[in-house]
């Protein structure tokens, strides 16, 4: 008997739910950005932001609805899409489907292919080379303009930036007797079993390198960069093919990460590189700079730690990083004044106001050079002194080190993988990496070209 | 007399032991929810928060509209769950008490939509909902979990079992089919539908993909788009998440808790008492 | 009078497919039209904004089939069913044997048994990733053992099998306890009376008698398993060395990060074939092993 009342009890709840079901759907059935009751423009804003960063995004957005926003009639509603953020993209592009497509969309360099080519991409170029744009070029730092460049010609801007630094362990260096950082790969190298004997470290160096640490190692060769993929790795054409094999610069690389291989003190896998570099196993790990402010909590006072610029592959390299991150870029929704209302909020997005938000718990740069003139900036510095180590190593590399507009990225990053994984642990050696990556990424541009031939 | 009692408890032991192993993820996921971020991993492992927080609750709560998205994760598990009971009793009906011509083509249709991989035909769904208007609705959102081939395939087994002699019988008293279907096999097959619902509600609460999609308001979000929201994919802190993951779990263990005993008291062969 | 009897005739016959009708409206919007849509376009190269363009016969497929990468990933998925639904099948049923009997404490370990059935993929995978970390992680911490869980080749398969067991062993147990507890006391009894032994009674009466329902149980899950892909996205992305690449989750890098319809088209028509294929095989012994009473 008790089961006929709970069955009711639930139906009756049902019944209810389902009716104010109906009414919301129906409230809800003309989204709320084309019917503005006050006349603004309103605008839709796609980003996938998880977590801390994700609250930044809503503080950001939030300043630009009460201030700019407010001032000219525009509001944004930023709405969170599950990395990489593509998936509802796609799903709006292959329907033509204007009225579910955002205004402005956060999306990742590997995912500028499925844009670049699209007819309702508008370019950032001719707004922010207008004399009434608020940001100029000269304002962005130039490495993360040419990233966002395609011939010249920017096809969004610069909005979250990272640079790819070393993280190493001071009172570890310390106890070993070691005064210099390294600045190369074979510097390194060397150190490291010193390290591992000296200290309690496990071991000296830990990275997987990945398609995002193998490109900055491409990119930061010679004295005025390298690139990754031909057509200047998709900024001045498309990427067809791989250039690291033919400039010689993947086989220079493998040659000097032979070394860390063999020092016997190198762990290939990520398993919690946070926690295990917290806990003291690793001297030194590499990886992005958007961790510099978890580092700094997990850390604590246990130890002493510094950030540097990775090691270059031969001492006459330029280095430094490129600017891995997202940009932000604009879709043609068949609306004039919401494409303008756009850009004035991508403008508000890569202000120093905006920009110097990111500090506010994560390790991203700020892409406004201006920034630094902020007092909001200067406290965090105050704070957090290795903050500026990523900016100033963007500034310091030429605008020539970008990261690859590579088609099929996801394709091309399990290569990379795979292949750094069997050379890290000795299942492969130099050569049979080289080949495998080659190979690799040739199959992955023959998948892509073969659904999306040029010039079709 | 003894030993059968001794038995008994050893028994008994042996299946709380295998519930505390099963329980164990869970279980973590708890702990971990109470943890500081430092602690999470750590060396050597904890398995129990050395300090309690609460700090990421409290985070779950205020970085997203966690009742919000509860609200229509709860509403469309609902609807869709009704929405698979009754239509997979009446298809059931259909497939167990009748003889009729391409009967087996249409099970074979049937439960070939369980084969078809749900993943390629998202956009083309997507397309459809947006074509209808649908995009932001509790119907769009919906539509595509409105029946499940399983459940039709439930219920066939279960009414299978039925003896035919049963729906005869009716018959012979002048019971008509839709009247049977009413007063005879849907009470009887009680348990079988709160299994049934059970399943559904749990399925449906837990998809991701198509909810997402066919939505682009924050307010119309489900819950498990708002768990990835607390992420963090960037920089790897657990605590947040896995507050996030003990809360959602709250209704599913809920309804299951109250319904459980309903399910297991029979609900196919054991249905009829001949 | 003639044309009345007629009517009911007509409406007699057609009884049974207007029970239908309703899931059949949906299956035909949602399922069967914009599969076969992909049928259709799994014969042309389609581009990234979904657009049409050149029909190439079965060249699709020639091209999916001789990548290694998909072939790998086709024997994963079968070695990840053979994994998982045999064994969460076995284990459903062993629990319900053992829980079969109410006692006093049946209400906590009966619920505790089913309990992994209500969490969804992605949720349990987040919880095992923290639980597999090979250095800090639980798992290796406590039975002080170095296992790389889910970057060890030979390993990580069997990593994400463990985890989806124990997602489906509970849905199983769940209904394997209704089924046996359907069993008749009196055939017990009998049996008993016969002498029968545990083993014996296991073979000849529970087996049949929970046939119907462990019947359900596989067909299902062969299918889910089959389609699996949720585990490995976010514990592995198909590595490493392509370990855990299902056909599913192929499908699902080709769609979602390049917008490779031309590749992911005929690599779900083929996921399919062989879902349908297995499947018949199951119906083809439910004609031999499954007993309706």
């Amino acid at each position: 008997m008790k089961l006929k009342k709970l069955i009711a009890m639930g139906l009756a709840t049902t019944m209810l739910l389902a009716t104010t079901a109906c009414a919301n759907g129906e409230a809800n059935e003309t989204p709320a950005p084309d019917a503005a009751p006050n006349g603004a423009t309103q605008i839709t804003y796609w980003h996938s932001m998880d977590g801390v960063f994700g609250e930044i995004v809503n503080k950001q957005v939030e300043a630009f609805n009460s201030t700019i926003g407010q001032e000219k009639n525009i509001v944004v509603t930023p709405v969170f899409q599950n990395w990489p953020g593509t998936e509802a993209l796609t799903a709006a592009m292959s329907t033509d489907d204007v009225k579910n497509m955002p205004d402005v969309i956060q999306l990742y360099g590997e995912s500028v292919s499925l844009i670049r080519d699209y007819k309702r991409t508008v370019w950032a170029e001719d707004y922010i080379t207008s004399a009434d744009s608020t940001v100029k070029k000269e304002d962005l730092i130039p490495n993360t303009i040419s990233s966002h460049s395609i011939e010249g010609k920017m096809i969004g801007v610069p909005y979250t930036s990272s640079a790819l630094m070393m993280y190493y362990n001071k009172t570890y260096f310390d106890q070993a007797g070691i005064t210099d950082v390294p600045t190369t790969i074979a510097q390194m190298a060397e150190i490291m079993p010193t390290l591992v004997e000296k200290t309690d470290a496990e071991y000296g160096l830990n990275v997987r390198v990945d398609q995002f640490e193998l490109e900055n190692w491409i990119a930061t060769q010679g004295t005025e960069g390298s690139y990754f993929g031909n057509n200047e790795s998709g900024h001045n054409g498309h990427m067809t093919e791989l250039e690291a094999d033919k400039n010689g610069t993947l086989m220079n690389f493998l040659t000097e990460w032979e070394k860390v291989v063999g020092s016997g003190a190198y762990k290939a896998t990520r398993d919690s590189i946070n926690e295990e570099f917290a806990a003291g196993m690793h001297a030194m790990v590499i990886m992005t700079s958007s961790r510099i402010q978890t580092i700094a909590d997990l850390v604590g006072d246990k130890f002493e730690w510094g950030i540097a610029p990775i090691p270059t592959v031969s001492g006459e390299d330029v280095g430094g990083a490129y600017p891995s991150g997202s940009g932000l870029y604009m879709l043609d929704r068949d609306d004039e004044a919401k494409k303008a209302a756009a850009w004035e909020f991508v403008q508000f997005m890569i202000s120093p106001e905006a920009q110097v938000m990111w500090l506010d718990g994560t390790g991203y740069v700020p892409v406004n050079t201006k920034t630094v003139e902020l007092d909001a900036y200067k406290a965090a510095i105050e704070k957090e002194p290795r903050l500026n180590a990523p900016l100033e190593t963007l500034q310091n590399t030429p605008a020539t080190v970008v990261p690859a507009f590579c088609p099929n990225s996801s394709t091309v990053g399990s290569v990379i993988k795979d292949a750094m994984m069997a050379f890290g642990t000795g299942a492969a050696n130099k050569d049979q990496t080289y080949t495998a990556i080659v190979d690799g990424i040739t199959q992955a541009m023959n998948d892509y070209y073969r659904a999306n031939p040029i010039n079709q | 007399m003894r030993t059968k009692k001794i038995s008994d408890i050893l028994i008994q032991l042996l299946c709380i032991f295998l519930a505390l192993l099963i329980l164990f993820p869970i279980f973590y996921a708890f702990s971990v929810s109470l943890m500081e971020q430092k602690d999470v991993l750590s060396n050597p492992p904890n398995l129990l928060p050395p300090t309690i927080t609460f700090e990421n609750y409290v985070t779950a709560f205020t970085r997203t509209s966690l009742m919000r998205y509860m609200f229509n994760s709860f509403v469309i598990a609902t609807v869709a769950s009704i929405s698979r009971v009754i239509l997979a009793t009446m298809a059931g009906f259909s497939f167990a008490f009748f003889e009729f011509r391409g009967k087996k083509v249409l099970f074979a249709l049937t439960m070939a939509t369980i084969m078809i991989p749900p993943d390629v035909l998202i956009v083309s769904n997507f397309s459809t909902i947006s074509k209808l208007g649908l995009i932001n609705t509790y119907v769009g959102m919906c539509s595509i979990f409105l029946v499940s081939a399983a459940n039709i395939f439930l219920m066939r087994q279960s009414f299978l079992t039925f003896s035919k002699s049963l729906k005869e019988a009716a018959h012979m008293d002048g019971c008509g089919n839709v009247r049977f279907f009413f007063t005879v096999l849907l009470p009887v097959s009680k348990p079988i539908l709160v299994t049934v619902f059970i399943s559904s509600f749990v399925n449906v609460w837990n998809q991701y993909v198509w909810p997402m999609l066919v939505t682009n308001q924050n307010e119309m979000r489900t819950i498990q788009v708002g768990i990835t929201m607390l992420k963090d994919r960037e920089s790897a802190i657990f605590g947040p998440v896995m507050a996030g993951v003990v809360i959602t779990l709250i209704p599913t263990v809920l309804v299951f808790v109250l319904f459980q005993r309903k399910i297991v008291s029979g609900m196919m062969s054991g249905a009829v008492k001949e | 009078m003639l044309k009345k009897k007629k009517d009911k005739k007509f409406l007699k016959t057609m009884e049974p497919y207007l029970w239908l009708l309703p899931a059949f409206i949906l299956f035909g919007a949602f399922t069967f039209y914009p599969f076969i849509e992909t049928i259709f376009k799994s014969f042309f190269i389609v581009d990234s904004f979904g657009n049409v363009n050149r029909f190439v016969g079965l060249e699709n497929y020639m091209y999916i089939l001789s990548d290694e990468k998909f072939v790998q990933a086709i024997f994963n998925t079968v070695w990840f069913v053979l994994l998982t639904v045999p064994i969460s099948k076995v284990l459903g049923f062993l629990l319900a044997l053992l829980a079969n009997k109410k006692r006093k404490t049946s209400i906590f370990y009966e619920t505790s048994f089913a309990i992994p059935m209500a969490m969804a993929s992605s949720v349990t995978a987040m919880i095992f990733q923290l639980l597999y970390v090979p250095s800090l992680g639980f798992i290796n911490g406590f039975f002080g053992i170095d296992v790389q869980w889910l970057t060890d080749p030979k390993v990580a398969l069997i990593a994400i099998a463990i985890i989806q067991i124990w997602l489906s062993t509970g849905y199983a147990f769940i209904f394997m306890l209704s089924a046996v507890r359907s069993v008749p006391d009196d055939l017990i009894e009998s049996a008993d009376l016969e002498g029968a032994t545990p083993f014996r009674k296991l073979i000849s009466i529970y087996l049949p008698i929970t046939s119907p329902t462990m019947f359900y149980l596989i067909i299902t899950d062969l299918a889910y398993s089959m389609m699996m892909m949720g585990l490995v996205n976010i514990l592995t992305d198909g590595g490493p060395f392509g370990a855990t690449q299902t056909i599913m989750q192929y499908v699902y890098k080709q769609l979602s990060a390049t917008g490779n319809y031309t590749n992911a088209n005929p690599a779900a028509i083929i996921a399919f074939v062989m879902t349908f294929i297995v499947t018949m095989l199951g119906f083809a012994w439910e004609k031999k092993g499954v007993h309706y009473q």
